[in-house]
C-alpha cells in the first residue's frame, strides 16, 4: 500500500519524527521467537494467514500487514508485549473483535497487533452496587447475559454487540438504539485498567462514578486506543426497564416523519430509542422478509419508550402519538407482545443487510447534525444522490441526529464510484455547515483523519494533540489515527467507505 | 477580583497578558489559591447564548448561574436534573448546584446530587465547551450536538478540573425534560453547613448514612453530606472536602501533573488549587 500522507500535517501539533512502517526484514529478526518466549507458542500467531487477518477491520477500504499477532491471557501479558515493543521500536495496535467502522484497529504502520481474544473474563459482579469488572475482550451482549437474572443490563447497545468487544466498545466510545435516553459507553463506565503506551499498568476512575481528581476516564473513552490498551473495566449496570412500548408510526412524506422527531424532543419527552428508516429501506425488507407497511409509507418511525411505571411510560407514548398525529402520520402501529416488537423492530434490525441484496456495493455514512435541522439535511441527502445518479436509502438514529446514509451502486463503474465519493463529502461538509460533527458513532481512525480539519480550527487540534501527549507522546501505541499529524501515514486508497451501519 | 472583558477576544488577550490568574471556588471547596494570582469573578461572564429546545442543548457562558440556566430551561419544560431549584429549604446545602454561584464552577468540581444515579452527571451533560489557554488561545473543545465521536474528549477532562487546565469561558450542556424527573431521596438528617461530601457504594450506604457526623444523605446517588471530613470512611468511597482531595503520591497525581504540564505550562490558572500543582 501506499505510504505517502495526503493529510496535511498541521503546523505545531505535537510534532511527530517521520515514522515508517514498522519492516519485517529489517527489523529484529527473532520477533515471533521472542513473543513465543514472552507468552507461550499458543498466544502468537504469524505468518500470511494471519498477517492477512488482521490486517484491516470491518472498513476494508485501507489495509496493513501487522508483523505478528498476540492474544494475551491477562494485564501483565499486555504489559510485557508492550515494554517489549518499546524496547525495539516496534508499533503496536490494539484489537477486539475487528468490527470498527474507520479501521482503528488497522496497525497502520505494521508491528504487533494486541488482541484481546483472550481477555474474556467477567471477574467480580456486584450486584448490590449495580457494577462489573470485566476484562475487555469480552462481546458487550455477554454482560448484559450474565446480569439479566438479576434485572440488569450493560446499557450501551450498539448493533454489532454480539460480537463487538467491551474494550472496541470504549474505544469508540459506541452507542447504539438506546443512546437517546440512555448514553453513550462513556457513561457506563466507571473505572479502567489500562497499559499506558510505555507498558506501565495504571487504574483511572473507580467502582462509582466521580472523583476528585480530573476525569481520565471521561477522556480514554473514546480515544480509539490511542492512549493504551484497557485490559479491565467496571462497568454501570443499568435495571432493565419494568415496562417498555414501541410503536412503529408510518409517513407518507419524509418531511411528515424528520418534523415528527424534532416535535416530540420540544414537547420534553426523551424515547428510549427513536429510530428512522425511508422508502428505500422498506423496498429493501419487503423484498427480503415479506414484511409490508402502508401503502404510500415513505418514511417509518420506530419509537420505544420505556420506565417502570406504566403510567409514565403510558403518557409518554400519548404524547409520542399526538406529535405523530400532528404530523399526518398514516398510522401507528403498537407492539402488544414481545413478539409483535420484534416485528416492529424488522425494518431496523435487518434493513442494512437487506440493501446488501439490491446493490453490487453499498457505502453508509456517519455523520451528526442538530436534530431540528433533519428535515433540511434530507432533503440535502436526496438532491446530493440525485444529482450524484445514485440510488439512497436512509436508516439511522433519528432522536440522536445521527445520520446513516446509505448509498448503492455499482462499485465496477468508476463512475458511480467517483459519484459516490463527491456525495459523501457533500454530506459530511453539510453536517459540519449545520453545527454538527464528522462522525456519531464510527470513530475517526485513518477514515476521517482529513476531515477533522474541518470540524476542528488548528488550536482546537492543537489542543487534542496535547491530550494525546498526556499519555502518548510517543508514535507506537496505535500510530496514525484521529489526528492529522502525523507523516508517512495511511494513503487512503478510494474515498468511498467500505461498508457500516 | 476583576470582572472579565466582555468577548472572547478580549478575554484572551486577556489571559495572555496576566502572569497568573485564580478563579476560586464560590464554596470555598479546594486547596487555598496563591494570593499572587489575579483573581476573576467569572460571574460577570453571563448569558444564556443558544437553547435550541428541539436539539436538547443549551449554549451559555461559563459564569451563567445555575439559578437563571434552570428557569430559562424551566420556561420549555427542561432542566439541569439536580434538585436544584426544586429544593425544599432545608436542603439548599446539601445541592451543590445551588450553591455555585456559575455553571462553569459546578462543572470544574464536578460534584455529585441527588438525583445522579437515575440522570447522570457531568460526564453525560457536558457535550462541548470553549476555554481559553494559557497563551490567550480560544479552544473549542467537543462539539454542540449530543452524540459526537469526532477527537478527543477533551471537554470531560475539564470536569474536576478546578480550573487548573485552562480557563472555561463557554458551556454547551445536554438537557433534561422535567417530565421525566424521578423522584429524589435526600433526606436532611440535622441542619447544619457540610464540611464534606462522600460518595459511598450502595453496600456500604446503611452503615455510612447512620453515623453521627451525617447531616443528610441521598439513596440515590449514594451520597452523604458530613459535618466535617475527620473519619478516612469506607475503602471505595471517595470524599470531597474543604481542602484538596488529592496527595502527591496518590497514582493519579502523576497524570494530573502531566495534564497540567501539557495543558498549563506556565503554570498561569489556579496556582496552589490542588494543593499539588
Ligand atoms: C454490523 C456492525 C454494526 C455496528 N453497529 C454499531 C452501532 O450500532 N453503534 C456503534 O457505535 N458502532 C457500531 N459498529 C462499529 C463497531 O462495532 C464499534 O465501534 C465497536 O465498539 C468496535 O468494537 P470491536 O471490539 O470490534 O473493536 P475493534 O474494531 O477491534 O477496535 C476498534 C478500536 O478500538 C481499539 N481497541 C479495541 N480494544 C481495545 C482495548 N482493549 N483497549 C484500547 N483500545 C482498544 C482499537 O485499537 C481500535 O482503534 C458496528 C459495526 C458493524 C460491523
Amino acid at each position: 500500500m501506499e505510504r505517502s500522507c495526503r493529510v496535511a500535517p498541521i503546523p505545531g501539533i505535537v510534532p511527530e519524527p517521520d515514522m515508517k512502517p514498522y519492516d519485517p526484514a529489517a527489523g529484529i529478526t527473532t520477533l515471533s521467537q521472542d513473543l513465543i518466549r514472552l507468552l507461550g507458542e499458543e498466544s502468537v500467531l504469524a505468518g500470511q494467514s494471519a498477517e492477512r487477518a488482521y490486517d484491516c477491520d470491518a472498513y476494508t477500504v485501507d489495509r496493513s500487514r501487522p508483523a505478528a499477532v498476540v492474544l494475551p491471557n491477562n494485564t501483565e501479558e499486555v504489559a510485557k508485549v508492550v515494554r517489549y515493543c518499546v524496547k525495539h521500536s516496534i508499533p503496536f495496535t490494539a484489537r477486539g473483535a475487528g468490527t470498527g467502522l474507520s479501521g482503528g484497529a488497522l496497525p497502520a504502520l505494521g508491528g504487533v497487533v494486541i488482541s484481546t481474544k483472550r481477555l474474556t473474563k467477567i471477574l467480580e459482579i456486584d450486584l448490590p452496587n449495580r457494577r462489573m469488572l470485566a476484562q475487555t475482550g469480552i462481546a458487550n451482549k455477554k454482560l448484559s447475559d450474565a446480569v439479566k437474572h438479576a434485572g440488569l443490563h450493560f446499557a450501551p447497545d450498539p448493533s454489532s454487540q454480539t460480537v463487538a468487544t467491551l474494550g472496541g466498545n470504549i474505544a469508540e466510545n459506541a452507542g447504539g438504539p438506546h443512546t437517546l435516553k440512555y448514553g453513550v459507553t462513556s457513561n457506563h463506565v466507571l473505572g479502567v485498567t489500562m497499559v499506558d503506551p510505555l507498558g506501565e499498568i495504571v487504574t483511572f476512575g473507580g467502582k462509582h462514578f466521580g472523583g476528585p481528581e480530573f476525569d481520565f476516564v471521561g477522556l480514554i473513552c473514546g480515544s480509539e486506543g490511542t492512549l493504551g490498551i484497557v485490559t479491565e473495566a467496571w462497568i454501570k449496570l443499568t435495571p432493565l426497564p419494568k415496562v417498555v412500548r414501541t410503536a412503529l408510526a408510518s409517513f407518507d412524506t419524509i418531511r411528515g416523519a424528520t418534523e415528527t422527531v424534532a416535535g416530540i424532543i420540544a414537547k420534553g419527552t426523551i424515547p428510549a430509542a427513536l429510530e428512522m428508516m425511508d422508502s428505500g429501506i422498506l423496498k429493501a425488507v419487503s423484498a427480503a422478509f415479506g414484511v409490508t407497511y402502508p401503502v404510500g409509507t415513505q418514511a417509518l418511525l420506530l419509537i420505544e419508550c420505556d420506565g417502570d411505571d406504566v403510567a409514565t411510560v403510558e403518557a409518554e407514548m400519548q404524547a409520542v402519538r399526538e406529535v405523530c398525529q400532528s404530523n399526518n402520520c398514516l398510522d401507528i402501529a403498537m407492539a402488544e407482545t414481545e413478539a409483535d416488537r420484534a416485528k416492529l423492530w424488522t425494518a431496523r434490525k435487518k434493513g442494512v443487510g437487506a440493501m446488501g441484496r439490491l446493490a453490487p456495493s453499498i457505502v453508509t455514512h456517519d455523520g451528526v447534525i442538530p436534530r431540528s435541522k433533519l428535515p433540511e439535511m434530507l432533503d440535502f441527502v436526496y438532491r446530493v444522490a440525485a444529482d450524484a445518479k445514485v440510488g439512497v436509502a436512509n436508516i439511522f438514529h433519528a432522536g440522536d441526529g445521527n445520520l446513516h446514509p446509505c448509498f448503492y451502486f455499482d462499485d465496477r463503474d468508476p463512475e458511480q464510484v467517483k459519484n459516490v465519493v463527491e456525495a459523501g463529502e457533500a454530506i459530511i461538509r453539510k453536517c459540519l455547515d449545520l453545527g454538527g460533527s464528522v462522525t456519531g458513532e464510527h470513530g475517526v481512525g485513518v477514515e476521517k483523519i482529513d476531515l477533522m480539519p474541518l470540524m476542528f480550527s488548528e488550536a482546537d487540534l492543537r489542543m487534542q494533540g496535547k491530550a494525546k501527549a498526556i499519555f502518548n507522546d510517543g508514535t507506537l501505541c496505535n500510530p496514525c489515527k484521529i489526528l492529522p499529524n502525523q507523516k508517512s501515514c495511511v494513503e487512503h486508497k478510494m474515498r468511498w467507505r467500505g461498508m457500516a451501519w | 477580583m476583576v470582572a472579565l472583558p466582555n468577548t472572547l477576544e478580549s478575554i484572551a488577550r486577556w489571559v495572555a497578558e496576566t502572569p497568573k490568574i485564580a478563579v476560586p471556588s464560590s464554596q470555598g471547596w479546594g486547596a487555598p489559591i496563591s494570593p499572587q494570582a489575579v483573581g476573576v469573578d467569572l460571574s460577570t461572564y453571563s448569558g444564556i447564548l443558544d437553547f435550541p429546545v428541539k436539539d436538547q442543548i443549551v449554549k451559555m457562558r461559563a459564569g451563567t448561574s445555575p439559578a437563571e440556566l434552570q428557569q430559562a430551561l424551566a420556561a420549555e419544560g427542561y432542566c439541569l436534573p439536580t434538585l436544584f431549584p426544586d429544593l425544599q429549604p432545608n436542603q439548599a446545602p446539601f445541592e451543590p448546584l445551588a450553591r455555585s454561584q456559575t455553571l462553569a464552577e459546578a462543572v470544574a468540581f464536578g460534584l455529585p446530587h441527588a438525583r445522579e444515579a437515575q440522570t447522570g452527571s457531568w460526564r453525560e451533560w457536558l457535550i462541548g465547551t470553549t476555554v481559553i489557554t494559557g497563551d490567550g488561545e480560544i479552544v473549542k473543545l467537543g462539539s454542540s450536538v449530543v452524540k459526537n465521536v469526532a477527537g478527543y474528549d477533551i471537554q470531560r477532562l475539564m470536569i474536576g478540573s478546578r480550573m487548573s487546565l485552562g480557563l472555561i469561558v463557554e458551556v454547551t450542556l445536554r438537557v433534561f425534560p422535567i417530565a421525566a424527573l424521578p423522584k429524589s431521596s435526600l433526606i436532611v438528617v440535622r441542619e447544619g453547613e457540610p464540611g464534606a461530601i462522600r460518595r459511598v457504594l450502595d453496600s456500604d450506604f446503611e452503615a455510612e448514612s447512620v453515623k453521627p457526623e451525617v447531616l443528610a444523605h441521598d439513596r440515590n446517588s449514594g451520597t452523604v453530606w458530613l459535618e466535617s471530613a475527620a473519619d478516612q470512611g469506607p475503602k471505595d468511597s471517595w470524599t470531597h472536602q474543604k481542602g484538596t482531595g488529592i496527595f502527591e503520591g496518590d497514582p493519579v497525581a502523576k497524570w494530573m501533573h502531566r495534564a497540567k504540564e501539557k495543558f498549563d505550562p506556565h503554570a498561569k490558572f489556579n496556582p496552589g488549587v490542588w494543593g499539588i500543582f
